[in-house]
């Protein structure tokens, strides 16, 4: 005799199998990003790669028939916020995560990322993701490390610009001072001192004082690390205190929105390091007016490191199967793979992204000052 | 020597300025309502958004973009009074205060979605020169904060001590109960001092946005700054503000010029500490005489 708690029980049951069906026949991406906050506009090309590879290979029947889905949790731009939405994402059972470029807030989830084993992307450039340092088997670098993009900068100071007094001017963050300690590293190397090491707080607006120094330091050239709005801060102060120094920018610097916030004629003739420029490459025209054509805003190395990302664990499964630790394994076998952003390497302890470009600024677009493996 | 120390001056003092503008608006709901809103950071970046969105979106002239922004923002402050402040009349402090950082937790979501998540800017009124007069640069933007920030302060002071609707505003800010015996309409007064404050903070948020960059989180900073300002200042004093926003500025500049940039926050707010031990109610407290 059916009872009303049998008939409620089935009811579940029955309302339950689509969705267990539904949840068979597609892949959960996961991607932990701030969508609101002061890093939303940094992040949001890496939410634009990565919606774009997952439409590509939807579009072209999934992963082994399987379609992708997406599903993003904000971090607010906070770094708690980035381990809540990390934890959220794990109760979606998802096969990777597409994680934050936030390396502080990178480092705050190490032991969850560590514990749960599942593949998670980063475009985080600290030298402390390194495998070899904090980093962990699961983790993935999509990006440059910054132990070799502000070692670039300098060497691209000294032996390019034939600088003999170098100043640094950087964020007082996880960023900033790891591009202190590289730079020191680089110029100790070369048996030169920095000129000036200052530094300001991500929401300081004013770098008058800094740049005096720096300029009582008597610098030719000043390598700014920080984020996007720090640079047009400093950019535009540069300008106004008649500084002379030539002028290389850390990556936000030079980004396409970032270039667009510069006051006319501000930046032109600064440098900056990029890990590619997808949207000069001739190699990348194809993907780069894509994009543009998507987005309706200029392509930038990110974002193309966030679809390679997609794409390689794409590659995975595709070979491995959706197992967390095959996926896992089968990226740590990776090799110089080509992306449209970056080469990247994971096997034998691996770092990922291994290209950094120096850019310069003309007449408001970027131009390419020269690639470094 | 000489030129670095008027070009950190004249930093400190542009800095200092930005943070009295903001914090006049900030003391101004304070002195007049007794409400601390912390939606105060929302409003200076609703005005930088709305100026943006005026003049380089729709394309409309600087200085019409700037009149049309005090005004919509001054609106803003109106809707607030009717839909924050207003339904709130009465409740506990907290109360209040809970309000507003929940609903400034709301406006910047809801910015995100309006303008998007990327960085905006506006052109200065002056082009990107600077002019060097003996070895000190001199940046016509700067200089015309520093200026709007003078005036207004002078034109408050006066219209807040000479002027009927002044006395008015201030009788109702320090005593709502004898004022209204008095015939003063205090909602009416109140409301005034909402959309005095939300065109102060529109202007503010239009005035640094070639400055600094349009974000959602722009406001935040310089409604820290223009807090500290205001203890410093005292509490409620719109003299205060001006003095506070003034001293935090030029500390500041001066910390990060001869000190040390590593440490310029830190000895900002612990020479705040100080004069809070020092003085209590902060540099220039309101002074009110009560009669029992």
């Amino acid at each position: 005799m059916l009872t009303r708690r049998s008939v409620c029980l089935a009811g579940l049951l029955l309302s339950a199998t689509p969705l267990a069906a539904s949840a068979q026949s597609t892949l959960t991406l996961g991607m932990v990003i701030g969508t609101t906050g002061a890093f939303a506009g940094g992040e949001a090309p890496l939410v634009n790669g990565t919606k774009m590879a997952v439409a590509e290979l939807n579009a072209k029947g999934g992963i082994g028939g399987k379609q992708i889905n997406l599903v993003i949790e904000d971090t607010g731009s906070e770094q708690t916020g980035a381990v809540n939405a990390y934890n959220r994402i794990l109760s979606q059972n998802p096969v990777a995560i597409m994680n934050t470029t936030l390396s502080g807030f990178v480092l705050s989830q190490m032991g969850t990322i560590q514990d749960e084993g599942i593949a998670t992307f980063t475009g985080a450039a600290s030298a402390q993701l390194a495998p070899d340092k904090k980093g962990v088997e699961n983790l993935f670098r999509v990006r440059t490390s910054d132990a070799l993009v502000p070692a670039q900068a300098a060497r691209f100071a000294l032996d390019t610009l034939g600088a003999k007094r170098i100043a640094i001017l950087r964020a007082n963050s996880e960023y900033g001072n790891g591009w202190r300690s590289a730079i020191e590293a680089t110029l100790a190397a070369r048996g030169v001192k920095p000129a000036a090491s200052e530094s300001f707080e991500g929401a300081d607006r004013d770098v008058t004082p800094q740049l005096l120094r720096i300029k009582a330091a008597d610098a030719d050239v000043i390598i700014v690390a920080g984020d996007p709005p720090n640079h047009v801060v400093a950019v535009q102060q540069i300008k106004q205190l008649g500084l002379t120094a030539k002028v290389i920018l850390s990556n936000g610097g030079v980004l396409p929105t970032t270039v667009k916030l510069y006051q006319p004629g501000a930046a032109d003739g600064f440098y900056g390091t990029v890990d590619s420029v997808p949207g000069r490459d001739p190699a990348q025209a194809e993907w780069a007016s894509r994009y543009r054509k998507q987005f309706n805003i200029e392509p930038d190395y990110s974002a193309a490191e966030y679809y390679d990302g997609v794409m390689m664990v794409a590659a995975a499964i595709g070979k491995a199967g959706a197992d967390p630790k095959a996926i896992v394994k089968a990226l740590r076998a990776i090799a110089a793979y080509k992306g449209v952003g970056n080469v990247y390497t994971f096997a034998n302890k691996g770092d990922g992204g291994q290209g950094v470009a120096l850019v310069q600024i003309k007449g408001g677009v970027i131009d390419l000052a020269g690639t470094v493996q | 020597m000489l030129q670095t120390l008027l070009q950190v001056a004249l930093t400190g003092a542009t800095m200092g300025c930005i943070y009295a503008l903001v914090a006049l608006g900030f003391t101004l709901t304070i002195a007049a309502a007794g409400v601390v809103n912390f939606a105060y950071s929302e409003w200076v970046t609703y005005g930088a958004y709305i100026g943006v969105t005026l003049v380089a979106v729709l394309g409309l002239p600087l200085w019409l973009g700037l009149l049309l922004t005090v005004g919509l923002c001054a609106v803003m402050g109106y809707a607030f009074q009717v839909v924050v402040f207003a339904p709130l009349e009465g409740k506990h402090f907290l109360t209040t205060v809970s309000a507003t950082i929940g609903v400034a937790l709301a406006m910047q979501a809801a910015a995100t979605l309006i303008w998007g998540p990327y960085a905006l800017t506006l052109p200065t009124f002056f082009g990107t020169g600077s002019l060097t007069i003996g070895g000190v640069a001199l940046f016509p933007h700067s200089l015309l904060i520093v200026g709007i920030t003078a005036v207004l302060i002078a034109g408050m002071q006066r219209a807040l001590t000479r002027t009927d609707i002044g006395l008015r505003l201030q009788a109702a800010a320090q005593d709502p109960v004898a004022a209204r015996l008095m015939g003063i309409p205090i909602r009416r007064m109140r409301t005034l001092a909402y959309c005095l404050s939300a065109a102060l903070a529109g202007l503010a948020g239009f005035m640094v946005a070639p400055l600094f960059v349009v974000t959602t989180t722009m406001g935040f900073g310089l409604m820290l700054k223009g807090f500290a300002a205001t203890i410093v200042g005292g509490w409620g004093s719109l003299k205060g503000a001006v003095l506070g926003g003034l001293a935090v500025g030029l500390i500041e500049a001066f910390g990060a010029a001869y000190l040390s940039s590593e440490y310029k926050d830190s000895i900002a707010f612990a020479m705040i500490v100080v004069v809070l031990l020092l003085r209590p109610s902060g540099l220039f407290p309101e002074r009110i005489a009560e009669k029992f």
